[in-house]
């Protein structure tokens, strides 16, 4: 396939997406897609449906009408680790780790998973060998080695939001969804947090919810806002930037 | 015809006494997060201090009366010592907890009222039949169907005309909102579990002449009101009503006439055998196909229950 | 692990091993009695651990598995006079068979709910089999019936007495090994991840469900060979096992020894039986029954002590 080719063939599509939770409408049939390299950032107000929107990508959240493609196919009616098996991931906005597990095992359950040697039974789960390089190498990716062995429970805010990152990397997803990396991060920990995107982005596209503008616009090759569940506005960041809708709906309010 | 009647009374005449028994435990429930099986234990108390304080006071009225105080003040004791520390806890330990007040109260019981069954008469003024819709039926039990859908009719009103009622729909709905109206919370789980151990004792007061007061009558209707609250809806008290009376008139026609069902069907003594048997699974079928249909029961609330996935 | 726990679970073992021995020397068939329940009712709270404890789903209905089990047992028992069908050979596997069958089916519809009701409806298919079983004239109904034949591998009889009782305690340290390798393996990580985040397991791409459902057929599998034990051990088929209390009465001994630990289920069913045993015989003078004793000291776990046994002897790791 040529590059022209992988480009015409968005490697996540979303069609007519709807959802409303008792009435309230969260998503007002959102069409979105995701071209491979690509990082498609969503932003937009609070309860203007990005959340939402991630959850109907993964499957965790049933749209009401719609549907949802992954690498060409249709996988409206599969489960979340169905379509985790085809290449997706997500991280998300409330830190969701392994409490009571060490670092390396809260990667390694999607390193296994990904293995397909989860259903073993006897023998030990073991987090050496090819296993537990790959989980090292995770982890020193996202800057976790020296906490490795810790209780994923004792970790920091900062790195709880690195493990967040590592865990949705266990299970080498070629599609990934981030729920606000950013989120309660210092300016520091922040930039950090940038760089590890930016280091991330290209072999895996990604899908960037986020708040922060400026990591938006640093990353983003494509901004789409989101508005009380409808989508304004979708182009590049410069666009976007100056797209006077958008600036009323929600830069302004910002500004 | 007459005899079917009959069953379809008493079936809901079991019913709304269900009801009183799982009001207080889908209140409990869906309130204070707390699954109670020593639920039960405050039923049976109920009819023992009935059959104690009639024999003492010589007035069914009276001793009834003294006995519903008595309940809710062993309630709320029992909220006050131990039950209060067991809200926040995980289901698992609130049925470790409670399964050992259950151990308890029967044993104080038995202590207490000794060893063998104890029965109460209906008063005399009740002791007769009455014509229902052209069928004679016992008045006592015509009081206990009157008396419960009057329980339940003061309840709704409570509940959905009352300030204390809203405030109780906002605890039950979001802890935190309620909180923050300045509800205070001790206070308010206080009232709900002294209001479920009232709803509880009334239950185990007007059965008492309907059945053998005995050590254990906790523990099997305790069974039948937890289905009624999980087929209603953790925290619905319209849901607990319906699945009351529902599973009352399943119960009770299913044990009058699957039996001679069966008996038509595959005629022998392998009906005789199946049928009483099928009758007492009938409302554990139930239970499984409305949790299978309806994972949530038939009247979802916005209750605490775990969250999905 | 850690020491104290380690050192009461080598403690019980000493014990119960050390019982065989000086119950035949000294004549005290009674004390071999009390130690074979003890390690029959560990055997089956430790395969409702796996449910209970490890993969963290309240499951209050494990006691029907037990009494298929028994079914099993005096089901073979009635049917062949002879004894053709009493042999352990076939009893064993038929009845982990069947056990684990009803509790794959009964954990896969019970799976669809969650918290309470998953409570409920896992106590509601208890008391179905219960009522099941009681509709068993054939097989005593109600009254239960004398079981005539004890299960027996070819001469070797689980009859009663010393080699049944050596033989239930090799069968309880069986159980603890596999559970101790199932716990430990990619299988149990899973199960006890996805009771610590169910979302994120499923977002890792792990079909938590299966998974569930395969717990609960292992652990069905394990009840029902404490059910043969537990049917030559009482030589009596009754449908007492499959009621709800007895349902609860296993999950009280996880938790009072510790859910989601090795030897949990042990101690909580030597704490359980022992406690019988020695309350019962303290209280005699007053008449008064064990549970009046046993019920607050419930509370008092709950309260005091959440982690049962094993947790008042050391903070359970991972790993």
């Amino acid at each position: 396939m040529d590059k022209a080719a992988a480009l015409a063939e968005p490697l996540l599509t979303a069609r007519g997406l709807k959802k409303s939770f008792g009435g309230v409408v969260a998503n007002a049939s959102i069409d979105f897609d995701l071209r491979p390299r690509e990082v498609h950032a969503v932003i937009g107000p609070n309860g203007g449906g990005k959340t939402t929107l991630l959850g109907q990508l993964m499957g965790e959240i049933l749209p009401d009408a719609g549907s949802v493609r992954l690498g060409g196919i249709d996988v409206t009616a599969m489960s979340v680790p169905e379509r985790v098996m085809r290449g997706l991931a997500r991280s998300y906005q409330v830190t969701s780790v392994f409490p009571g597990f060490t670092v390396l095992e809260n990667v390694a359950f999607g390193l296994r998973a990904r293995r397909r040697i989860s259903s073993r039974l006897w023998r030990s789960a073991s987090t050496g060998g090819e296993l537990g390089e790959a989980a090292a190498a995770i982890l020193r990716r996202v800057g976790l080695s020296g906490r490795s062995g810790v209780d994923a429970a004792v970790l920091s805010h900062g790195e709880h939001r690195q493990l967040e990152i590592a865990i949705a990397l266990s299970t080498s997803p070629k599609v990934l969804l981030l729920d606000e990396p950013l989120a309660g991060l210092g300016v520091d920990e922040g930039r950090r947090m940038v760089e590890l995107i930016a280091d991330i982005r290209g072999p895996v596209a990604i899908v960037l919810v986020e708040h922060d503008m400026e990591a938006v616009f640093a990353l983003a090759d494509r901004v789409t806002v989101l508005v009380d569940g409808a989508a304004i506005a979708s182009g590049a960041p410069d666009s976007i930037r100056d797209d006077r809708l958008v600036k009323a709906a929600y830069l302004g309010e910002d500004a | 015809m007459t005899l079917f009647l009959e069953q379809v009374l008493n079936g809901l005449q079991f019913g709304v006494l269900l009801f009183l028994l799982s009001a207080g435990l889908t209140l409990v429930f869906g309130i204070m997060g707390l699954v109670n099986l020593a639920h039960g234990s405050l039923y049976m108390l109920g009819a023992y201090f009935a059959v104690t304080f009639v024999a003492w006071t010589e007035s069914f009225l009276l001793g009834s009366i003294a006995a519903l105080l008595s309940t809710v003040i062993v309630g709320i004791l029992l909220e006050r010592s131990v039950v209060r520390g067991l809200y926040d806890r995980p289901h698992l330990e609130q049925v470790l907890g409670t399964f050992g007040l259950i151990l308890f109260f029967n044993e104080l019981a038995r202590l207490a009222f000794g060893p063998a069954g104890l029965s109460l008469s209906p008063p005399p003024w009740l002791a007769g039949q009455i014509n229902v819709l052209g069928i004679p039926y016992p008045s006592y039990r015509l009081v206990v169907l009157v008396a419960g859908i009057l329980a339940a009719a003061a309840m709704y009103v409570m509940i959905a005309r009352t300030r204390a009622g809203m405030l109780l729909r906002a605890a039950a709905a979001n802890r935190g909102m309620a909180e923050a109206l300045g509800v205070n919370v001790r206070l308010l789980f206080l009232a709900v579990f002294a209001l479920g151990a009232a709803l509880s004792g009334l239950a185990g007061i007007l059965a008492a002449p309907l059945l053998t007061v005995r050590v254990g009558m906790g523990e099997e209707v305790l069974l039948l009101a937890f289905v009624v609250v999980v087929i209603g809806g953790i925290g619905s008290i319209r849901g607990a009503f319906v699945a009351a009376v529902l599973i009352g008139l399943i119960d009770t026609v299913g044990r009058a006439y699957l039996p001679g069902l069966l008996r038509a069907a595959f005629a022998g003594p392998v009906a005789d055998a199946v049928g009483p048997a099928l009758a007492s699974m009938l409302i554990y079928v139930a239970l499984a196909v409305v949790l299978v249909l309806r994972p949530r029961g038939l009247f979802p609330t916005a209750a605490r229950t775990d969250v999905a996935a | 692990m850690n020491r104290g726990v380690l050192l009461l679970a080598a403690a019980l073992f000493v014990l119960m091993v050390a019982a065989a021995p000086a119950a035949l020397l000294l004549g005290m068939p009674y004390l071999l009695s009390l130690f074979q329940k003890l390690a029959i009712l560990a055997i089956a709270a430790a395969g409702l651990n796996l449910v209970l404890g490890y993969a963290g789903l309240p499951a209050f209905g494990h006691g029907a598995f037990v009494g298929i089990g028994s079914y099993t047992v005096g089901i073979l028992a009635a049917e062949a006079a002879d004894g053709a069908l009493a042999s352990a050979w076939l009893q064993f596997p038929l009845a982990a068979l069947v056990a684990g069958l009803a509790a794959a089916l009964i954990g896969a519809i019970s799976l669809r709910t969650r918290g309470v009701a998953f409570l409920m409806i896992t106590l509601a298919f208890g008391q179905m089999l219960y009522f099941g079983a009681v509709a068993l004239e054939r097989y005593g109904g109600d009254d239960g019936m004398i079981i005539v034949r004890a299960s027996a591998f070819g001469d070797f009889t689980l009859a009663r007495g010393f080699g049944s009782y050596v033989f239930t305690l090799a069968v309880l340290a069986v159980v603890l090994l596999l559970m101790y390798r199932v716990t430990r393996s990619p299988f149990g990580f899973v199960l006890r991840g996805a009771a610590a985040n169910e979302r994120r397991m499923l977002a890792v791409g792990v079909a938590v469900p299966s998974y569930r459902v395969g717990a609960f057929a292992l652990s069905g599998a394990i009840c029902g060979v404490a059910g043969v034990l537990w049917a030559n051990y009482t030589a009596f088929l009754s449908p007492a096992p499959l009621a709800w209390t007895w349902s609860v009465q296993l999950a009280v001994m996880v938790l009072l020894g510790g859910a989601g630990t090795l030897f949990g289920p042990l101690f909580g069913a030597a704490a359980f039986v022992l406690l019988e045993e020695v309350l019962t015989g303290a209280l005699q003078p007053w008449r008064l029954d064990w549970h009046i004793v046993f019920g607050p000291l419930l509370l008092l776990v709950v309260l005091a002590a959440p982690g049962g046994i094993a947790g008042l002897l050391g903070r359970p790791q991972h790993g």
